[in-house]
């Protein structure tokens, strides 16, 4: 009896009332009963304000199942979810680095995220996440690492089942997160929120109201106030911190 | 549980900021900041007094070192260590026990008259106990081009002991170990990296402990401080620590095949 009650609440109608009457919610729905598939996080790079985002990454594959003719798939989003490129990266034994400025942008000055997913033609019944690194840089100085913090897509390695919108999503407006953290003397500071959710998202952040739809990003200007509080119906919302003083930056996640 | 720490050295200055409630916004008014410092085999426990405002505890660098680890407990909390003489870090209480999200405090990194860097920084006490090898890239968080390059290894282990272990520079392509370091359990370890090490195949392991490995670049008094996830971050599937521990048993392998 309840071996078949964890079953159903598992199934994806399970989940389904789960995430919406906030029952041991799943914070991402990955079923991990499947096997080789690529998840990946979403990262928010950006052109804007004179940004350069730099990302630093490793080949899954090759360093863990010595699948050296695996290839890496990067995919490019703008802040409206529209795609914008999509490059194959191929022969990475180890890690490589990619920079994304206007000009590989073909003169975008925006922001958005990108996916990066692993592709393989051999089976090796596992999955992968793929939250490496990235290092905003503005105005040529030396970028401002941080890692990936969350889950939003995943792609077998064949590439022929790309899901977006994997994060939980519930139904009430209610899910707070405060980022750990006091802003307390800085010039200002930016928070970029991506909507890891299948349908669109409601949140305030600092009492201020804003919608997202699924995979859309934005940049929040919170300008000097000291805390960050979200309130959204997404489970994990969860921003990459800016903070500016003088000519100098700081990123990371919140 | 959660610990957190932080670093001292000659250049740079650091702060660690304590938040007084976790994510999902619940305050434990009555918790207060400890210290704890391994000293001749037992842990010594004092209460900081520190800035504090309603929602954090600052802990500037008069007040630390790279012994020290802190945590938010109630002075009644202590008692539990006393129970075993002080030989053995204890699960304080669980207020700093989160999920999904961890209990993190901000780790600021300041270049005297310059860049800051941070980042959201804990050490779980499901890791203290453990032993292990970290196995963490160089080449993803560090910059050749930079004026410094360093990596902190933090390590906490439960018993009080300052014990000596291998940090290893190696060469996953041409199979060699390209320095060795001693580094020690229960501090925050710095090296400072040549350059020339700095290359997508090269990557930094240790032979008996576990620890966070924190990457600090400088260039032009800018600073980029972040730390690398260990390797089972990667792999979602059961397989996670079958693939890990192949991997770092060859890297066993290329050590044990050197005389260093």
């Amino acid at each position: 009896m309840k071996s078949l009650i964890r079953n159903l609440f598992n199934t994806k109608i399970g989940v389904f009332f789960r995430n919406f009457f906030e029952v041991r919610p799943k914070y991402f729905l990955l079923d991990f009963n499947d096997s080789n598939l690529s998840v990946s996080d979403a990262f928010f790079w950006r052109t804007d304000s004179n940004y350069k985002t730099l990302f630093k990454f490793t080949n899954l594959l090759n360093f863990f199942y010595k699948d050296k003719e695996s290839k890496i798939e990067i995919v490019f989003y703008d802040k409206n979810n529209k795609l914008l490129k999509k490059i194959v990266k191929e022969k990475i034994l180890f890690s490589d680095q990619l920079l994304i400025d206007k000009f590989f942008l073909e003169g975008i000055e925006d922001y958005g995220v990108f996916y990066i997913f692993h592709k393989s033609e051999k089976l090796h019944n596992s999955i992968i996440r793929n939250s490496c690194y990235l290092g905003y840089s503005q105005n040529n100085n030396l970028p401002s690492f941080v890692h990936g913090n969350v889950c939003a897509s995943s792609n077998n390695f064949a590439g022929s089942n790309l899901k977006f919108g994997i994060g939980g999503k519930s139904f009430f407006k209610n899910q707070k997160y405060i980022v750990q953290n006091n802003f307390y003397n800085y010039d200002r500071t930016e928070l970029l929120i991506h909507n890891p959710c299948a349908k669109k998202i409601t949140f305030l952040i600092n009492d201020v109201n804003f919608e997202l739809n699924s995979g859309c990003s934005k940049i929040v200007d919170i300008a000097t106030k000291k805390m960050a509080i979200i309130v959204s119906n997404c489970y994990l919302l969860r921003p990459i911190v800016i903070n500016y003083k003088s000519d100098f930056i700081d990123a990371y996640h919140g | 549980m959660n610990f957190f720490f932080s670093f001292k050295n000659n250049f740079i200055q650091s702060r660690l900021t304590i938040p007084r409630f976790n994510n999902s916004g619940q305050y434990q008014n009555s918790l207060k900041v400890f210290e704890a410092k391994a000293d001749s085999n037992l842990w010594k426990i004092n209460e900081i007094n520190c800035d504090f405002n309603e929602n954090f505890y600052f802990i500037d660098e008069s007040l630390t070192n790279n012994d020290s680890i802190f945590f938010l407990a109630k002075e009644e909390n202590i008692e539990l260590i006393k129970k075993n003489n002080y030989s053995k870090l204890v699960c304080f209480n669980n207020f700093t026990s989160t999920h999904p999200v961890e209990y993190r405090s901000n780790l600021k990194v300041t270049v005297f008259g310059g860049g800051f860097s941070s980042y959201q920084s804990d050490y779980p006490f499901s890791m203290i106990g453990k032993k292990g090898s970290i196995l963490s890239p160089l080449s993803n968080l560090l910059n050749k081009k930079s004026d410094k390059n360093i990596i902190l290894i933090k390590n906490i282990y439960e018993e009080p002991i300052h014990e000596a272990f291998n940090l290893y520079f190696v060469d996953l392509i041409a199979k060699k170990v390209l320095r060795k370091d001693k580094i020690l359990t229960n501090f925050t370890n710095e090296i400072i990296v040549d350059p020339g090490l700095i290359e997508p195949n090269i990557y930094i392991f240790t032979d008996k402990y576990l620890g966070i490995p924190i990457y600090l670049s400088i260039k032009s008094n800018h600073i980029s401080f972040e730390h690398t996830h260990p390797p089972h971050h990667y792999i979602l599937s059961n397989d996670k620590f079958k693939k890990v521990s192949e991997i770092k048993k060859e890297v066993h392998e290329i050590i044990n095949s050197q005389s260093i």
